[in-house]
């Protein structure tokens, strides 16, 4: 274990997230095994009340949880220093088994995080809460992935280890290296850029396309929300084997985290943040069509589906510009390619 | 224009201080009358006013505003409802006392977004109509209870609705200030105002202006 | 509602946010005190930490690839030349380099200087330049002692109290004879934190005064130009003589920052119960609405605001408060920590040493510490101020119209 104050700081934070959640499980634990919306009693009323709690909670917890994503990335390069061997966040993360895990669990904490505001602001802006049970119950469902996403973090933070050397992400993403690392790196970037084209093309055509029947629908739009995590995946994929290798400007330096840091100018940030926002949104646009329930809800969820759909499209559009942009410096500036 | 159906509401229900402030009352006023809520005070006057005026719920009933069952809205469109069509005067005018006069009668505007401008406007035009204008910035604790109360019709017509409604509007006015309480209210009439009020004031219930009174007791209607 | 008017409603809410921090001037003024003092202690370990680990990170990127030290019974003892000549043939070692460095205690001084041997004529002109500062070198290179050196700027200053600023005479009770030695120059104070108490000695005058035998060093500077064979050339030593011990530059890094980090993080574990504490006092005092407050809401609510509105209100009070706070408490732990390098704090980093307290910091501010700042004071600050936001948001208007008060 190391004590530090920037694992300290992560722990601040990863315990609130916890206890704004857990709060937020008990409000909705009450609310899902009490709501009767024909009832005019009292009881009824504050309820009703209480979903507004709710609601503020997850918002706060969700902005919470990125901030804290982000500091964690930038934490882990700092956190680095004490660990022999590891000189950036993912000599960190390799530390342990349990580095990893953690991350991926953040990832998929904040798709979930997102579908289910986009289905609280859906329901908000319906006079009968056609959504409450559903959605109360989503969020009971959610809860035990950021109870194991606090539990990865602690044995995370709590098996790190001074002693032990630790690799680093020359050795983690080489190719020669047998794991996921080893994986994405032997992924060719002249299968891997296609291949990210070729989906984002493919989920543009599917967002597209409609069919009449109302199952049809939905089997279409779940693929397109599947085509949104594939590209999201391929994206990270591309960014440890193409794009970071034109912001360090070196064939060995591939980590994904390094550029969020200022020596960078921060530009992992708004690359990540339209990637998600792309993601999010495309993915989100495919779930909702589940939750077509009645007419209103369909009108009201259509509208969703099209501002989702139209910031996707920019998301995607600005994700490849930050993402290109130093490939095309790099390659205009010595007409080479690393 | 306001509709209720066998409206009840019980205080602290299933408690043992539980009190039912009013039992299954039935009202309706036409568009654009004034009507007055006589009755002894804890008959159940402001709480049917408060019904009306969507603070609270029924706890059985219905009430229909301009058509509209608003009695099971959520509160975000019981407010956007509520800003729409309602004006409250409530009886101690309850305004926020460290805030100028302008600001106070602005308050209801700030959640609909109407640009500063537009809200400044309809400020002015107000104050110039009640002769509040060289109280502006004062702020609402250095005025007079008269100016309260104007300050607190302003406030009820600034957002340009269609009801409104006064909880004793005169029970701290001397019989001069009634007078000039009750030419307002003509005037607000001709504004294309329904307007609901509570009063045990007979020079109140007995103006001609007025159109229907119904009287109330313990909690019911009974005329 | 369009754009336009969803803006002005975001808007809307700030200013009155604002306005009400401005109205209840008191209260608004004693949670803002309570704040500046929680984030200005935070943000003062972590800004003498991180000054402190960049600076030895910086001064460590000068150590030798892998020291060697040779151990005895568990001690390090003086290792002898013999090493020397079989570790320059481990393929991949460019330079194998023989030290002499020791401490001294001067008696009259009651201080510890660190003696370090060298050989001066390699500090050529352009070296003095980089190294020396202007109005000390060169002046008493015609000094008439065997031997040279140049000291850091506090020793110079001790030097100076006992008029032997020219010529230092080193004298130990079991001496024969004093050995003088000629001061040729102080460090620049920019490397002070390193060179505070150094003495950089010829070679042969270090050996005298540290006594070693002729043969003997105190260890070995190992050079490897590529990185990644550090390690395992480390191992390989090890393993060809197991009596000696290799310490690579990246563990003395790590050691650095741990040891560092290491101490804010038990400092700063030490402060969460008093951070707590403060959470819970801005907390009670924030949270519990005063009557006035309480009718003022209920009015808000009456004329129309939505709950959600009165939430985001009462949320952004917390949420300006706790920021205008961190900014005030990151500003007043700058000043302390780098106008007034930090009193009362500096012992507990530095501690061991009486001689380094003049020691300056090189401000190192990074928006990665801004942002824990926040995840260790505003993200529990805010995340505990919904609750009551919430409670205050949902007061029911009818209350109000009921209650004639």
């Amino acid at each position: 274990m190391i004590l530090n104050t920037w694992i300290v700081g992560l722990m601040v934070g990863q315990v609130t997230i916890l206890a704004t959640f857990t709060f937020c499980v008990l409000n909705a634990l009450l609310i899902f095994l009490n709501w009767n919306y024909d009832s005019s009693d009292e009881k009824q009323y504050q309820l009703e009340k209480r979903t507004y709690l709710v609601s503020a909670l997850m918002k706060f917890a969700l902005v919470t949880h990125l901030f804290l994503f982000s500091l964690t990335a930038l934490a882990l390069d700092e956190i680095s220093e004490l660990l022999p061997g590891a000189m950036c966040a993912v000599g960190v993360l390799s530390a342990n088994e349990y580095g990893f895990p953690y991350v991926y669990l953040k990832i998929v904490a904040v798709f979930l995080f997102s579908t289910w505001l986009i289905i609280n602001y859906i329901d908000s802006k319906q006079e009968n809460y056609p959504l409450v049970s559903l959605k109360y119950l989503l969020l009971i469902i959610i809860f035990p992935t950021i109870v194991f996403e606090t539990v990865l973090f602690f044995k995370f933070t709590l098996n790190l280890d001074p002693q032990v050397i630790t690799s680093c992400c020359g050795s983690i993403f080489n190719e020669k290296n047998i794991g996921v690392g080893g994986l994405i790196s032997a992924l060719p970037n002249r299968i891997a850029l296609p291949a990210l084209f070729a989906v984002a093309i493919l989920s543009g055509f599917l967002a597209f396309s409609d069919v009449g029947a109302r199952r049809g629908r939905r089997t279409l739009r779940t693929l397109e929300a599947l085509t949104w995590i594939v590209f999201f995946i391929l994206s990270l994929m591309v960014v440890i084997s193409f794009i970071s290798i034109y912001i360090y400007e070196m064939p060995t330096h591939r980590c994904p985290f390094c550029f969020l840091q200022s020596e960078y100018n921060f530009i992992g940030f708004p690359l990540y943040g339209l990637l998600f926002l792309a993601a999010i949104s495309g993915f989100n646009r495919g779930i909702l069509e589940w939750f077509k329930l009645n007419d209103s809800l369909a009108g009201v969820i259509s509208t969703t589906q099209n501002n989702l759909g139209r910031i996707a499209v920019f998301s995607v559009l600005g994700f490849l510009l930050v993402g290109f942009t130093p490939f095309l410096v790099y390659y205009l500036k010595t007409g080479r390619l690393i | 224009m306001i509709k209720t159906i066998k409206a009840t509401k019980i205080y602290n229900q299933g408690r043992t201080n539980e009190v039912t402030a009013l039992f299954e009352a039935s009202v309706e006023v036409e568009k654009g009358c004034i009507a007055v809520l006589k009755g002894p005070s804890g008959s159940g006057k402001t709480t049917l006013l408060s019904l009306v005026g969507c603070q609270s719920k029924p706890n059985s009933g219905e009430i229909r505003i301009d058509g509209k069952r608003v009695s099971k809205l959520p509160d975000k469109f019981l407010n956007a409802f509520k800003r729409q069509y309602m004006g409250f005067v409530f009886q101690n005018y309850q305004l926020i006392p460290d805030l100028t006069v302008s600001d106070n009668i602005m308050l209801p505007l700030l959640p609909s977004g109407i640009v500063f401008k537009e809200r400044i406007r309809r400020a002015d035009e107000l104050m110039d109509q009640f002769d509040l204008t060289k109280r502006k910035k004062f702020k609402v604790k250095n005025l007079s209870g008269g100016e309260q109360q104007r300050t607190a019709i302003a406030r009820a017509l600034i957002n340009r609705g269609k009801i409104l409604l006064a909880d004793e509007p005169t029970a701290h006015l001397d019989s001069q200030l009634t007078d000039e309480f009750l030419k307002i209210v003509g005037r607000i009439k001709d504004m294309d105002y329904t307007i609901l009020m509570s009063s045990h004031d007979a020079k109140v219930c007995e103006n001609p202006l007025v159109d229907r009174v119904f009287e109330m007791k313990d909690g019911r209607i009974i005329q | 509602m369009n754009l336009r008017n969803r803006l002005e409603k975001q808007r809307n809410i700030l200013d009155f946010s604002l306005q009400n921090l401005i109205r209840r001037k008191g209260k608004s003024l004693f949670i803002l005190v309570i704040f500046v003092l929680l984030v200005s202690i935070i943000s003062s370990i972590l800004f003498l930490t991180g000054s402190l680990t960049r600076e030895m990170i910086k001064s460590s990127e000068q150590l030798p690839d892998i020291t060697i030290q040779k151990i005895k019974g568990g001690r390090q003892v003086n290792i002898e030349s013999v090493y020397l000549d079989q570790i320059e043939r481990i393929p991949g070692i460019e330079a194998a380099e023989p030290r002499a460095w020791g401490y001294f205690y001067l008696d009259s001084l009651n201080a510890n200087f660190t003696i370090f041997g060298f050989d001066l004529s390699l500090l050529e002109a352009e070296d003095y330049e980089t190294i020396l500062t202007e109005n000390t070198k060169q002046k008493n290179l015609t000094g008439k002692s065997q031997y040279k050196m140049a000291v850091g700027p506090v020793v110079y200053e001790q030097l100076k109290k006992s008029k032997m600023q020219e010529t230092y005479l080193f004298f130990n009770p079991d001496w024969e004879t004093s050995l003088p030695v000629d001061i040729i120059g102080v460090f620049k104070p920019e490397t002070e934190l390193q060179s505070a108490d150094l003495m950089l000695l010829q070679t042969d005058a270090a050996r005298k005064v540290l006594e070693l035998s002729d043969d003997e060093f105190t260890d070995i500077a190992v050079y490897i130009p590529n990185p990644e064979e550090v390690d395992n050339i480390a191992l390989k030593i090890r393993r060809a003589f197991p009596e000696l011990r290799t310490i690579t530059r990246s563990q003395i890094q790590s050691t650095y920052s741990s040891v560092f980090g290491w101490k804010s993080g038990l400092v700063l574990s030490g402060l969460l119960v008093v951070i707590l504490a403060f959470l819970v006092l801005i907390w009670d005092r924030s949270g519990g609405l005063s009557q006035e407050e309480k009718r003022e809401i209920g009015v808000l609510k009456a004329i129309g605001w939505d709950t959600e509105m009165v939430l985001a209100v009462k949320f952004l009070e917390s949420l300006i408060l706790s920021s205008i706070s961190a900014v005030l408490g990151i500003l007043v732990a700058y000043v302390y920590i780098y106008w007034l390098r930090a009193p009362g704090l500096r012992e507990v980093f530095i501690g061991w040493s009486t001689i380094y307290p003049s020691f300056k910091l090189v401000p190192y501010i990074d928006l990665k510490y801004l942002m824990l700042i926040v995840s260790i004071a505003i993200v529990p600050y805010s995340a505990v101020s919904i609750v009551p936001a919430w409670r205050a948001a949902i007061t029911d208007p009818d209350e109000i119209i009921r209650h004639n008060g």
